[in-house]
């Protein structure tokens, strides 16, 4: 199953708020997927199909090699602002 | 559960803040006062601020002021403290007028907190309402109020 990851600085709060609304917006589009949070020192460790986080993270996210396409929001748990980045991803990765 | 993690006596209400670090030790000092967090728990979150800017800032008016739990957690709690006079933590980031402070002892035992906190996150209309509450005691009402809602739809 398609594997999203929310990251923030710490990886309980920011990324948690954020994982919610990603999850309200992929019920929307009808995408299943399973999601998680974590914090940006360990998100190089795990593995995902997409990965979502900060406007802020973006340049720390250049020294790190990902895998997979990262969305970058300016609010983190703005559900319009998700639904417009995040799906021409989904639709990149194949999941709609 | 909103009714185990934040005690009415760690929401308040204030005029105005005179900057961001205040801002930040204001909302962490109810939890620091009853034990929740120690006191670096505020210092260490400033310290990741200067690092890698306000990351807590989840969208207009809403902080979810926030560090690691071994930045000085004790105890699963939250503080709201709202401010009349938006508060900005950097030049290019939402002014905020809730400061909600969370101490979270793991990523994921304050799952259901966060559900209801999300649920006014995604809704702006909620965000202003909560924004222009005039007591502690609707504030604290209107949380317990989501939380409830949040259940019928579920069950």
């Amino acid at each position: 199953m398609l594997k999203i990851l929310t990251v923030c600085g710490a990886g309980l709060g920011s990324s948690f708020a954020c994982q919610m609304s990603v999850e309200a917006v992929l019920k929307e589009l009808g995408v299943e997927a399973k999601l998680d949070h974590t914090d940006i020192s360990s998100v190089a460790a795990q593995t995902a199909d997409i990965v979502i986080s900060g406007k802020n993270f973006e340049k720390q996210f250049e020294r790190i090699t990902l895998n997979c396409p990262a969305v970058f929001l300016d609010r983190l748990v703005d559900k319009t602002e998700i639904k417009e980045k995040l799906t021409p991803v989904l639709k990149e990765v194949g999941a709609l | 559960m909103i009714s185990e993690m934040l005690r009415k006596e760690n929401i308040q209400i204030l005029d105005h803040i005179d900057d961001w670090r205040e801002a930040v030790h204001i909302s962490m000092k109810p939890l620091e006062d009853k034990g929740y967090v120690e006191p670096r728990y505020a210092e260490e979150i400033i310290r990741n601020t200067e690092e890698i800017g306000p990351y807590y800032i989840l969208t207009e008016d809403i902080a979810l002021i926030h560090g690691r739990p071994e930045q000085g957690v004790l105890k699963k709690q939250l503080a709201v403290t709202l401010v009349n006079k938006p508060v900005r933590f950097s030049q290019d980031s939402y002014p905020v007028r809730i400061l909600i402070a969370l101490a979270a002892t793991d990523a994921n035992s304050h799952i259901d907190v966060m559900q209801v906190l999300a649920s006014i996150f995604i809704d702006e209309k909620k965000i202003q309402n909560m924004a222009n509450s005039k007591s502690v005691e609707e504030i604290y009402t209107f949380l317990l109020k989501e939380e409830q809602e949040r259940r019928q739809i579920l069950c």
